[in-house]
């Protein structure tokens, strides 16, 4: 009977320590997203806007393109299984939603690009793109394809993950929740 | 073709060596390659026996004789114990930093790259696909169709 006991706490604690996914209510993701115009128009050279210096490089990649303008930046914390809206422009928002974390330190992640239109006497909305992912640090998701203007769409999304306070209290009053304006 | 042992119990018996073990044996017995073997010892001893000079040991030289034999008696047996351990230790360490190097040095780009695991789309008529960048990540491409109106 003693020994049962020791095997059942036994396997307690293995399933408490393999659990690999979020645990602490104030501890994210850190996410980085840029929406950008890119085009091509025929240049020798490619063109970046120079606020996109940060994913000049993973732009850089996209060979269907040869102009790029950046149309919004955003960087904040999303925690997990919570949904994130960040607005691009009036057409679409980028909803993210952080799913948990691998052993690798990939975050597990959904991101969605929400397109509405108006219509007459309506809003008519769709989801253009749906992507669950493994995001490995500095390794960015970039969602490509969709209209924009004279060109298209390219959201790059980096995601890192945030820990929280390693002294906070066992008890605190619930954070308030981070949304992206 | 005899054996090892085999030629060692010739041999025992060629020299009138007996054992209850090979009292049913004798050399007139054998036959084939174990007389061939028995009619070679013979033809040793009959050389020995007709060598012109002999070598003797005589008293002067017995006792240093003596001294050779106990010398080789008491000599202590070469052990290899030392050899093996260090062996040992140079491959649990050698191991051991191959492990330590695989550990440090990281996974391969491949194995921290940016994974899609599923992608879809609700655009009527659009195809979707993903491909790795050179960069490790993940570009995700949505192909709309020629008739989408949005």
């Amino acid at each position: 009977m003693v020994r049962m006991g020791y095997v059942r706490m036994a396997v307690v604690c293995i399933l408490v320590a393999g659990w690999t996914g979020h645990a602490d209510e104030d501890e994210g993701v850190a996410i980085s997203m840029f929406a950008v115009q890119a085009s091509m128009e025929g240049r020798e050279t490619k063109q970046f806007d120079r606020a996109l210096a940060p994913v000049r490089e993973a732009l850089a990649d996209l060979e269907e393109y040869d102009t790029f303008h950046l149309v919004r930046r955003q960087q904040g914390l999303a925690r997990f299984d919570d949904e994130t809206r960040i607005l691009i422009n009036e057409r679409y928002t980028l909803i993210i939603t952080p799913l948990g974390e691998d052993t690798r330190g990939r975050i597990r992640l959904r991101a969605r690009i929400e397109e509405q239109i108006r219509r007459e006497d309506s809003i008519v909305k769709r989801i253009a793109l749906d992507v669950t992912s493994n995001v490995a640090p500095g390794r960015p998701l970039k969602l490509c394809g969709l209209r924009l203007d004279e060109g298209e769409l390219v959201v790059v999304v980096a995601a890192s993950r945030h820990s929280g306070n390693p002294t906070r209290p066992t008890s605190r009053p619930q954070p308030p929740r981070v949304t992206f304006r | 073709m005899n054996t090892r042992r085999q030629e060692y119990d010739i041999e025992r018996m060629f020299d009138d060596e007996t054992g209850a073990d090979r009292a049913d044996t004798s050399t007139s017995m054998l036959s084939g390659d174990a007389a061939a073997y028995q009619r070679d010892l013979e033809r040793i001893r009959q050389g020995a026996r007709t060598v012109v000079r002999r070598e003797q040991i005589s008293d002067a030289q017995f006792p240093a004789f003596m001294a050779g034999i106990q010398e080789g008696i008491e000599a202590p047996e070469r052990s290899y114990r030392g050899v093996w351990a260090f062996v040992s230790l140079a491959s649990a360490a050698l191991i051991v930093a191959i492990s330590t190097f695989a550990v440090i040095r990281g996974g391969t780009p491949d194995a921290t790259a940016t994974v899609v695991e599923e992608v879809t789309t609700e655009i009527e008529g659009a195809t979707v696909h993903w491909e790795t960048s050179e960069d490790g990540g993940a570009t995700v491409w949505v192909d709309l169709a020629e008739g989408d109106l949005w």
